[in-house]
């Protein structure tokens, strides 16, 4: 793993505050059979405030089937877009032995990427049909 | 009951997101919306021998600006490996994938399917594409979205795969 910066408080604060604010974090702590054994942040957002100590997490977060009893040390999955209409950044950490999840919504973002994305899609597909055209005006395969 | 995750990887714009909306929700949409990331789906699959939810990871399609992240596949049961029969680069992109998978996640079940057979008479894909791909021991279904050809089928014998602990 990349060794961290070691910024002054002030900056790190402030990074910080701004990526939990804007991102509306939620955390929760898991043991290894996919328990929660502690929580935090802003559970509401994602459809967690009825989630209990003891509890299955994928009985909440339905698309955590499957991670347990093998979850990732360290993963980022960004934009998992839920049923509910919810845009999550899940992130698994490790840390002193124990398994957090970390919950961000994306929903903005996602919109600014899915533009970028369909454009280039469109674009891409645009060029593979005119490629195809060219070949048999061509005769070749 | 039993719960297991399911993802659908393969190309941008092979149609695997117009798959899930055909199995999940019966409706088709002609027009091409791209996907970014993951968007989840969940379906109860019954059949005589057994009842499962599934739970539908439907994964952005491989392009030249993102790769599939194989993060996304950890925790599947399975996956159906989706192939454009009207793009035979789809099936390049198909193949490499399925090695990501089997190098990254391990040998779990997968069913080939070859979309848009409505589309048959556009199709690049050939019998011969086809036939090396049996001989690979893929099982590959041949399934239309637009028309509902193959869907329902290829869910159930993916679930069937994940049942009987087949090995991809």
């Amino acid at each position: 793993m990349a060794k961290a910066v070691d910024l002054p408080d002030a900056i790190a604060h402030y990074l910080f505050t701004r990526a939990t604010q804007r991102q509306d974090l939620a955390y929760l702590q898991v043991s290894p059979d996919g328990c929660i054994l502690s929580s935090g942040g802003t559970l509401a957002k994602y459809g967690l405030e009825t989630a209990k100590v003891g509890d299955a997490i994928d009985q909440h977060l339905l698309f955590l089937t499957g991670f347990f009893p093998h979850p990732p040390e360290q993963a980022g999955m960004p934009y998992i877009q839920t049923e509910q209409g919810a845009v999550i950044d899940v992130h698994f950490i490790v840390e002193s032995g124990k398994q957090w999840i970390l919950l961000f919504d994306t929903a903005n973002e996602l919109e600014k990427q899915q533009q970028f994305q369909q454009v280039a899609n469109d674009a891409a597909l645009l060029r593979q049909q005119l490629t195809k055209q060219i070949d048999a005006a061509r005769g070749s395969p | 009951m039993i719960q297991k995750k399911v993802c659908m990887v393969g190309a941008f714009a092979t149609g695997k997101t117009s798959l899930v909306a055909r199995f999940v929700k019966g409706i088709y949409a002609d027009k091409y919306q791209t996907t970014v990331g993951v968007k989840i789906d969940k379906k109860l699959v019954e059949t005589e021998r057994f009842t499962m939810n599934m739970i539908l990871w439907d994964i952005h399609g491989e392009d030249e600006f993102q790769n599939v992240r194989m993060s996304y596949l950890r925790g599947a049961a399975a996956y159906l490996l989706v192939i454009d029969g009207t793009r035979r680069a789809t099936l390049d992109v198909a193949l490499n994938l399925r090695a990501k998978v089997s190098e990254n996640i391990g040998d779990i079940p997968f069913v080939g399917v070859i979309s848009k057979c409505d589309l048959q008479a556009e199709w690049e894909i050939t019998e011969q594409d086809i036939a090396l791909l049996k001989e690979k021991k893929f099982d590959l279904v041949r399934t239309s979205a637009k028309t509902d050809v193959g869907i329902e089928r290829c869910f159930l014998q993916l679930a069937d795969k994940i049942m009987s602990g087949a090995p991809s």
